[in-house]
């Protein structure tokens, strides 16, 4: 099988308030080149300590976290910052888009850490597949919630990563949005791409080709 | 550091303007304050120096065998001792004297009162010592300078010319009034008094000066004494301390102008920058938070902050070099009247700001900029 993420009895515990908090129970999974990952669970389940795990960003208490191959916390802190460079993308429920940015610097910002110079070609086709190429000297406050994510999904795309890790995207998007957004990831899965999505929502199932469901303890069903 | 990096930085600033203008101000302030503080600085050294060479010499060497009661009665000695005993101070190179003048005093009747004629040598350093702007006023031959008391007295003006002992002196000067003795003196050249009253190569007193800048526990006076004991065991050296006092008292405001006021200064800037800098680290969490999920390392993000700091630095250098010039120069000489002209644009300080502001606002910057390295991205990413 040909394995873009494994992981293998990931656990992450952490102490909050003086009390013990298990965010992450021996986790097994297996995430395939153009897998759609739907991951849902309990508000707490620790979906998003799963996606940030993945993408290199919180180092489990114990297990193993295996992208494209690499131990991914078995890197040295400046091989794992260009590997996420160059092979994750992230989007979030909140955008986190860089406020005092145009739209085409936040898109463009991974010139900086991947120093690929984008195409303005490529740069326009994607913004105009996903309805923002008019919105790109705009600043994040001038736009409406569904173009800021649709933003934060060009700046997840436009460096052509393996793999996407996507944090609710829809979660704050009206169903018309949300759905550009849906599609958008699917198609890129379909191109070769690889997607781990956290949703509470039951719609992105369509789009999904794999649900894990965080409890007690994980279980993966294909869809 | 890339374009894009210092465009992060300069766009940031245009967004968070309020943080960067506190910044900018507190570190103008800490600048101009330096500036001008060794602007006019210079003017205060000055104005020091001025203010305790008016206050007078304080030591007074005289012959051994002088009566106490009667020199605090008179105010000189009654005894004399030879002039070449200056020479013998100044050859000695370990002295710390400075500001060596000859004196002889001598009291006759003239005009019905009693008068203090008081001859005066040129001032010497001892040997190996720098020139020094001389203390004392130098009597040139033919001429006398006349207390405030007989020049009103008898309404004498300048130009006027005088008997004394049946030789005729011009009146150079009129003293004013001090409220003292020398209200009543009538000074001349030390060789033309040594020929009038017949005492060729005497000499009653000679006057000094001593910082009494010694190591903390050490006694001036005895100190003075042991160095003056080894020269010329025949003479015996007077501390005025309520002059080395007041000059000690001056000293130490100007040390302590520089010593403590500066710093404070500087540190309160300090903090306020760290403080603004903290702040702003966490108004950008989630920035900081996104910035390291696309790929920027510690090092980079450190930048941004700190790179922030030089931009502010450089900025209030220049501005603050500015502020505190113009302060100088249009407070200055209304603080500093008599040293006025030594309140002068000082290239160097500028340098120095240059210098000195960025890396002070990068240094107050890195806490927080290692702060922001090692912020959880979980915990700012997050929304569980």
């Amino acid at each position: 099988m040909n394995d873009i993420v494994k992981l293998h009895q990931v656990a992450k515990s952490y102490e909050k308030n003086g009390s013990h908090i298990q965010a992450l129970q021996s986790m097994d999974l297996s995430v395939q080149k153009g897998d759609f990952t739907l991951v849902k669970g309990a508000s707490g389940s620790g979906k998003t300590t799963l996606l940030l795990s993945i993408g290199g960003m919180l180092q489990p208490t114990s297990g193993e976290v295996h992208v494209l191959g690499k131990n991914i916390y078995a890197l040295s802190d400046r091989e794992k910052v260009k590997f996420r460079a160059h092979n994750v993308g992230f989007i979030f429920q909140m955008f986190h888009l860089i406020p005092y940015l145009h739209v085409r610097e936040n898109i463009l910002i991974n010139n900086e850490t991947t120093g690929i110079k984008v195409n303005e070609n490529d740069l326009l086709k994607l913004t105009d597949e996903l309805g923002i190429s008019h919105r790109l000297d705009h600043r994040p406050s001038q736009l409406s919630a569904g173009e800021k994510q649709r933003v934060a999904l060009a700046r997840a795309l436009i460096k052509k990563p393996e793999v996407i890790l996507a944090d609710e995207p829809t979660g704050n998007l009206d169903v018309e949005n949300s759905q550009v957004v849906l599609q958008k990831l699917r198609s890129f899965c379909d191109e070769g791409g690889t997607v781990v999505m956290v949703s509470h929502d039951n719609y992105p199932d369509q789009y999904a080709n794999k649900l894990v469901t965080i409890g007690q303890r994980a279980e993966t069903v294909n869809l | 550091m890339s374009c894009m990096k210092w465009s992060l930085i300069l766009k940031e600033i245009q967004y968070r303007k309020a943080n960067f203008l506190l910044a900018l101000m507190a570190l103008v302030l800490a600048v101009a304050l330096f500036v001008s503080f060794f602007t006019m600085g210079q003017a205060l050294k000055k104005e020091t120096i001025r203010l305790t060479r008016d206050m007078g010499f304080n030591l007074s060497i005289i012959p051994e065998a002088t009566n106490m009661n009667d020199y605090w009665i008179n105010g000189y000695s009654d005894k004399t001792m030879p002039q070449e005993y200056i020479t013998k101070l100044i050859e000695f190179r370990d002295l710390s004297y400075a500001h060596l003048t000859a004196t002889l005093h001598h009291t006759i009747q003239w005009k019905d009162k009693d008068v203090i004629l008081t001859g005066v040598s040129p001032e010497l350093e001892v040997e190996g010592n720098r020139k020094k702007t001389p203390m004392f006023f130098l009597v040139p031959k033919g001429k006398v300078y006349l207390g405030y008391e007989l020049a009103s007295q008898f309404g004498l003006a300048p130009g006027e010319n005088i008997e004394v002992l049946g030789k005729t002196f011009s009146v150079e000067k009129t003293m004013v009034e001090t409220g003292s003795q020398e209200d009543i003196k009538i000074y001349m050249d030390l060789a033309e008094l040594q020929d009038l009253v017949r005492m060729p190569g005497r000499v009653n007193e000679i006057k000094a000066l001593n910082c009494l800048c010694l190591a903390e526990g050490v006694d001036p006076t005895e100190y003075l004494r042991k160095q003056l004991g080894q020269v010329l065991p025949q003479a015996k050296v007077i501390v005025n301390k309520t002059i080395a006092n007041a000059r000690k008292q001056q000293r130490h405001t100007i040390d302590n102008y520089f010593a403590v006021i500066l710093p404070i200064v500087i540190v309160v800037c300090f903090i306020w920058i760290a403080a603004l800098a903290i702040i702003n680290v966490n108004d950008r969490r989630q920035e900081i938070g996104i910035f390291k999920a696309i790929g920027f390392g510690p090092a980079p993000i450190a930048w941004l902050f700190i790179g922030k700091s030089l931009i502010i630095g450089a900025l209030a250098a220049v501005i603050g070099y500015g502020v505190g010039i113009s302060l100088s120069l249009y407070i200055g000489p209304d603080i500093f009247k008599v040293t006025a002209s030594s309140i002068q644009v000082d290239v160097a300080l500028l340098i120095w700001s240059l210098v000195l502001a960025p890396v002070g606002a990068a240094l107050a910057t890195v806490i927080p900029s290692l702060l922001a390295t090692f912020q959880d991205p979980a915990t700012t990413l997050s929304h569980e």
